[in-house]
This record gives structure tokens, C-alpha cells and sequence, in this order.
């Protein structure tokens, strides 16, 4: 499977309702747009990382790993700010998420997640 | 003070919710000093990216000379911060869910593209501490964790990891990726979204100024 933001977004989105569960309609609305500014950055990530790697310019690895996280943490304070849920829980259903995405994404596991 | 405080809610804007739930929602007043407060907070940030940007063309500046711009500024964002929190004290307003107006004038004023979308109508009648903390202090707070992540990407990427074992251990916490790049990109990345949020915590302010008075 190629690794595109619109192929992220639709795994994210279709293993979301179960991630969070009854806190799915609080969080449905706004999740989608989220869930794209964090495949986007997935993918920028990963191409930067390859790049530099070429000798292309870029970043290494553990750069773009710092700058993955610092991602999911706005999203992850995107998710709680508009919710009533508390972070462990927004944290516990990210971290459901992006294990289903490290399964259909190979080439995000060596790199990023 | 504390009673300075309870007039200040006493006059907390009341806006009728136009979502799902039809309730009334008592926001967090507008605070104008609070509003100018943030916006001189992105600007001050935008002239610090600056300026790193234009060292970095001589490699990476040493962290210990940008250290007291960012202790300063996080200094500046905590007073902002408190403010926010001591404005929204005791408003019952439902973490960032919106009115439907407020998220309308939100949008007027960044761009529907730019802006994070906020979920409006849905109330929340949980009356924990983290609920009644208002939306801009709660995005506040979010500010000053990114400004946390950024200062450390600099750090990471301008101090090498120490001989000294203890010292090694405050390293390895800042720095749980190791030793990191800066250059122009990593910089647009990791500023990006701390510019995102402080601007959009001023828009959440600003959406708050009752109507006629806006400029």
C-alpha cells in the first residue's frame, strides 16, 4: 500500500470509532481535518527522513521522530481541548490508531512510529 | 480580589447555544488586556524564529546565547496563561466546544482553511477543574508545552550530550531522540504549530469582544 496522506486518513478514520468508543461523537466532527494535518505531517516526515538519507537535504531520523511527537502532542491537545475527555484516554486511542497504521503502513514502522 | 473576580464572572457573557442541545452557555468574559497580551506573544515568537532563522545560516547558534529570549518569553506566556485561567475561573464554559456565532466569527477572522475546527453546540456538564477552564486557557497551556518541545529541538540540536553522568541524565530527558538537526525546515516544522495555536488562542479571545466593538 502506498504510503499517501488520503490512504492514512481513511485507516485512521475507520479505526477511530473503536479507539475511542461513546466518545466518538464528541470527537467525529473535527477528527477528520486532525487526522489529516497528522497524516500530512506523517508523510513530510517520512519524505525528509528518505531525503536526507539520500544526501538530499531533509532530516535524520531522530529529528524527524522529535518532530513526529511534537505533532501528536498538538493533536492530542487539539482532542482534549474540545472534548471533555482527559489526555490518558485521547493518548490510549491514538495509540490504538496509529498501532493499526504501523500494521498497514510498513514503511512508517521503520521510520517514524 | 476574590471579589474583584466574582463581578468580573457576574458579567460573563451568556450566549444561547445553537447547537444539539439548545442550553445556555456562560463563556468566559472578553478580556482585552488578555487579547493584546497574546498577540504581542506571536509576535515576539515570530521575531525569535526570525532570528534564528537568519543565525542558522552560520549553523546552528549556540543555545546559551538564545537561553534568556526564551526564558523570557516563557515567562511572558505564563502570565498570559494565568490570566487566562483566573478570567475563566468559575465560567462554566464547556472546554473549547463554541457556539455556533463565536466559531462563525472565528473563522471571519482566520480563514475557515487555517483554523482548527471547534466543536460547537455539545455542553458538558462535568464541573471537574478541567472543564471550567476556559477555552483560551486551555489553549494556552498548549502553548507553553509547544514552546517547551521547541526550545528543545534547539537545545538537542546545540548542546552535545555531556561526559558527566548526572548530567547525562538531564540530557537524555530533554532529549529522548538524541542528539537532533536544526536547520530551516526543522525549524518552519517545529514552530509551525506553536504559531498555530497562539494565533488561534488570540482569535478565541478576540471572537469573545461583543459585538460593535470590534476593529
Amino acid at each position: 500500500m502506498s504510503l499517501d496522506v488520503e490512504a492514512i486518513v481513511q485507516k485512521m478514520m475507520s479505526s477511530a470509532s473503536t479507539a475511542f468508543g461513546e466518545k466518538w461523537s464528541q470527537v467525529e466532527d473535527f477528527a477528520e481535518s486532525e487526522f489529516k494535518a497528522l497524516a500530512t505531517s506523517m508523510v513530510e516526515i517520512s519524505r525528509n527522513v528518505a531525503r536526507h538519507e539520500l544526501g538530499q537535504g531533509g532530516y535524520d531520523l531522530p529529528t524527524g521522530k522529535a518532530l513526529f511527537r511534537m505533532h501528536r502532542l498538538t493533536l492530542e491537545q487539539a482532542f482534549v481541548a474540545v472534548t471533555a475527555m482527559v489526555l490518558v484516554a485521547v493518548q490510549s486511542a491514538l495509540d490504538a490508531i496509529l498501532g493499526v497504521l504501523a500494521e498497514a503502513f510498513s514503511e512508517l514502522v521503520d521510520l517514524i512510529l | 480580589m476574590l471579589l474583584m473576580v466574582k463581578s468580573v464572572l457576574a458579567s460573563g457573557v451568556m450566549l444561547a447555544t445553537l447547537g444539539m442541545c439548545s442550553s445556555v452557555q456562560i463563556i468566559a468574559p472578553y478580556d482585552a488586556s488578555l487579547e493584546q497580551a497574546l498577540s504581542e506573544r506571536n509576535e515576539e515568537f515570530v521575531e525569535l524564529v526570525a532570528a534564528l532563522e537568519s543565525d542558522l545560516s552560520d549553523g546552528v547558534p549556540a543555545y546559551a546565547e538564545y537561553e534568556p529570549r526564551y526564558i523570557a518569553l516563557a515567562a511572558r506566556l505564563e502570565t498570559a496563561s494565568t490570566r487566562a485561567r483566573l478570567t475563566s475561573l468559575g465560567a462554566a464554559e464547556p472546554v473549547c466546544a463554541l457556539p455556533e456565532m463565536m466559531r462563525a466569527r472565528l473563522e471571519a477572522r482566520l480563514g475557515a482553511s487555517a483554523l482548527r475546527t471547534i466543536a460547537a453546540g455539545s455542553t458538558q456538564d462535568e464541573a471537574d477543574e478541567d472543564t471550567v477552564r476556559g477555552c483560551t486557557a486551555r489553549l494556552m497551556s498548549n502553548v507553553q508545552e509547544q514552546f517547551s518541545n521547541f526550545t528543545s529541538m534547539h537545545y538537542c540540536a546545540s548542546v552535545s550530550r555531556p561526559e558527566d553522568s548526572l548530567a547525562q541524565q538531564a540530557w537524555d530527558r530533554r532529549c529522548p531522540d538524541g542528539r537532533l538537526m536544526l536547520n530551516t525546515l526543522v525549524l518552519e516544522t517545529a514552530s509551525g504549530q506553536m504559531k498555530q495555536t497562539l494565533e488561534y488562542a488570540w482569535a478565541v479571545e478576540l471572537a469573545k469582544k461583543p459585538s460593535g466593538e470590534e476593529s
